[in-house]
């Protein structure tokens, strides 16, 4: 019972920012309603053990990435004009859209997966478990996620420069 | 924990090849000798070539998530040839039209990485970082000719439907994951009834691979992509992005989903069908070249889908030989569009007019190219086409047959009217069309591969080694 409240907070406290990120008319304001969707995230984490994740979560994405955004959304003329349309007349039918996707992956889910439910998890620490899976079976991916990033960097980079004198 | 690193030595040689081209940029950045850096990378990726066939017999796995085998040999071959191809091909344009040749190589040969990572990945995390890698370099790749506002426009609506097709393939890669219990391909046991999650992870994951081949319906970015960014990375996109597709769509459902074929194979024939009827009908009113070659190239991957559905090992292997022959003909094609844009300033398929009598050589090469496309024996192409027309027959699909003969019928008509314009039709401005050495050279290597191939035999060997990789019959 007390997993079930649980998980209904975190989820109110997910998804109703969520579409609000997606409804706001002031794209400031769409920017300030992605931090309570990434608190919820957190929370997800840490209601599944993971505790470490939930952690960096909160610290990368909600004090790093979030400042950065909303630096970029003030730093951008024509972005950060309060005046700028954000909707466009296609507005209704992606709702329509996304709500038969969600009730598509809903039913399928549930499906499949209805009667499972994860086992409690033992509060244990994760963080060194992770360290080993990092450097261990998922070397490769933590080796090309740096190159993933250095390329976007490069791209970003090269995008945004002014014409070289 | 001990790692065979030959396996992925050319992965490391590539890698260590982007930074020596973006350091060696730095040293370069006063003089003008820009050019210079795409000679590197094209000497650099033909040593990184040769160090790939060198290690053809290091075969095995990497941490069970990087397979070196047949199949990632022969699109990684693809996968540097073009990047190879490209950058010769783009030697003279990025000085011409590039305001940052040195990140243009690089970048170029980043995503050279990130797909051959694609083609190893025996595993779905690897998988995606892999297809990030590729595209992320692609998304700037395209909107970095700066003197031309359809280039952002192109990187732009790529970054955009880019990113929806890799949300879609991660929400269905998780579904897998939630079904099946692992990210490895090897461990994965796939099994009917499959259940609704399963089935839905399975159709996320073709959509978002159908994104990226550009199969119809999921192929309305292609044509403005095409269009807009610069016709080197075009040519880079039409034949290396989507050779990756089409490795990792072989190794999930030919490998751990094949025994959901039921599910799977009735949408890979809707989407041929589609793709080779909508491709080919498109494809004839346009007046602009790449234009044109994208609904072509849209047509193409129809055949190739034929192959798919057939399921087979003769399947595979005609398909892996299609994108051997598509390699050289559909770059080759894109080398004499940078040229002829570079002459012009345009892409207009009007511009080729008299280009027998302005530059004879070019027209001749041009000509080949258009005939392979079309399916003309006894180049390249007729054997592509035969193959998976023939696989396709001995599986019983007559009616994807007949309707990839009828659209090859069909291309034959908008192929000849470039041709025509070149042949037939007077210029107006009747000066020579003058061409940068390398991209010449490149063009030159195309052709002679386009008439080579027409002994199909040595590259089908190629092909049905890597068939055999996912031990038909299940």
């Amino acid at each position: 019972m007390g997993e079930l409240i649980t998980f209904l907070a975190l989820a109110f406290i997910t998804v109703v920012p969520a579409v609000m990120v997606v409804g706001s008319r002031n794209v400031f304001h769409a920017g300030l309603w992605l931090i309570p969707t990434l608190i919820g995230v957190a929370g997800f984490y840490l209601t599944l053990g993971a505790e470490f994740v939930a952690a960096i979560q909160v610290l990368i994405y909600v004090g790093g990435i979030m400042v950065l955004l909303l630096f970029a959304i003030l730093l951008t003329r024509r972005i950060g004009d309060p005046e700028a349309r954000l909707h466009n007349r296609m507005q209704w039918w992606a709702l329509l859209f996304a709500l038969v996707i969600g009730v598509i992956l809903h039913l399928s889910i549930r499906g499949q997966f209805g009667a499972i439910y994860a086992a409690a998890v033992p509060p244990e620490g994760t963080t060194a478990k992770m360290g080993e899976a990092l450097l261990g079976p998922y070397l490769l991916p933590f080796e090309i996620a740096s190159i993933v990033l250095l390329a976007a960097i490069i791209g970003a980079i090269v995008l945004a420069r002014g014409e070289r004198q | 924990m001990k790692l065979d690193f030959l396996l992925i030595a050319p992965e490391i040689a590539l890698a260590g090849l982007a930074f020596l081209v973006l350091a060696l940029d730095l040293i370069f950045l006063r003089s003008k000798k820009k050019g210079l850096l795409g000679w590197i990378s094209a000497a650099g990726l033909a040593g990184v070539l040769v160090l790939l066939v060198l290690l053809k017999d290091t075969q095995g796995n990497l941490l069970r998530s990087f397979l070196a085998d047949p199949l990632a040999f022969d699109f990684k071959l693809i996968l540097l040839v073009a990047a190879c191809i490209c950058s010769l091909a783009s030697v003279d344009f990025a000085g011409r039209h590039l305001r940052y040749p040195g990140e243009f190589f690089s970048l170029l040969l980043f995503s050279t990485l990130g797909l051959m990572i694609m083609v190893s990945a025996g595993d779905l995390i690897l998988l995606y970082l892999g297809l990030e890698l590729g595209t992320i370099s692609l998304y700037a790749l395209a909107a970095m000719q700066k003197d031309r506002p359809r280039s952002g426009e192109a990187g732009l609506k790529f970054l955009i439907m880019g990113a929806v097709s890799s949300a879609v393939f991660l929400y269905g890669a998780s579904l897998l994951y939630g079904s099946l219990g692992t990210t490895v391909f090897a461990d994965m046991s796939a099994a009917e009834p499959a259940g609704p999650a399963l089935s839905l992870g399975l159709v996320m994951v073709l959509a978002a691979f159908a994104f990226k081949i550009a199969a119809v319906p999921f192929h309305m970015w292609a044509p403005d992509v095409y269009q807009g960014a610069p016709t080197p990375i075009t040519g880079f996109l039409s034949v290396a992005s989507k050779a990756a597709g089409f490795a990792a769509l072989l190794r999930l459902f030919m490998g751990p989903l094949y025994p959901l074929m039921g599910q799977w194979f009735p949408m890979l024939m809707v989407l041929s069908a589609f793709s080779m009827i909508v491709g080919n009908l498109l494809a004839i009113p346009q007046s602009n070249i790449k234009r044109m070659l994208a609904y072509s190239g849209i047509a193409q991957v129809g055949y190739i889908l034929i192959a798919l559905a057939a399921a087979s090992e003769r399947g595979t292997a005609s398909a892996i030989f299609f994108l051997f022959q598509y390699l050289f003909t559909n770059l080759g094609a894109f080398i004499v569009i940078t040229m002829m844009g570079s002459a012009h300033g345009n892409d207009e398929i009007r511009s080729y007019a008299g280009l027998s009598r302005r530059n004879p050589l070019v027209a001749l090469c041009m000509l080949v190219l258009l005939l392979s496309l079309g399916g003309i024996p006894p180049l390249a192409g007729f054997w592509g086409k035969l193959f998976l027309f023939w696989t396709g027959i001995e599986q019983g699909l007559y009616s994807l047959v007949l309707i990839g003969v009828l659209a090859t019928v069909l291309s034959l008509y908008y192929y000849l009217m470039v041709a025509r314009q070149m042949y037939i039709e007077e210029a107006t401005d009747k000066t020579p069309i003058s061409v940068a050495f390398p991209a010449a050279f490149a063009l030159v290597i195309c052709t002679f591969f386009v008439i080579a191939l027409g002994y199909p035999k040595p590259w089908m060997a190629l092909a049905e080694a890597a068939a055999r990789t996912f031990g038909f019959p299940h």
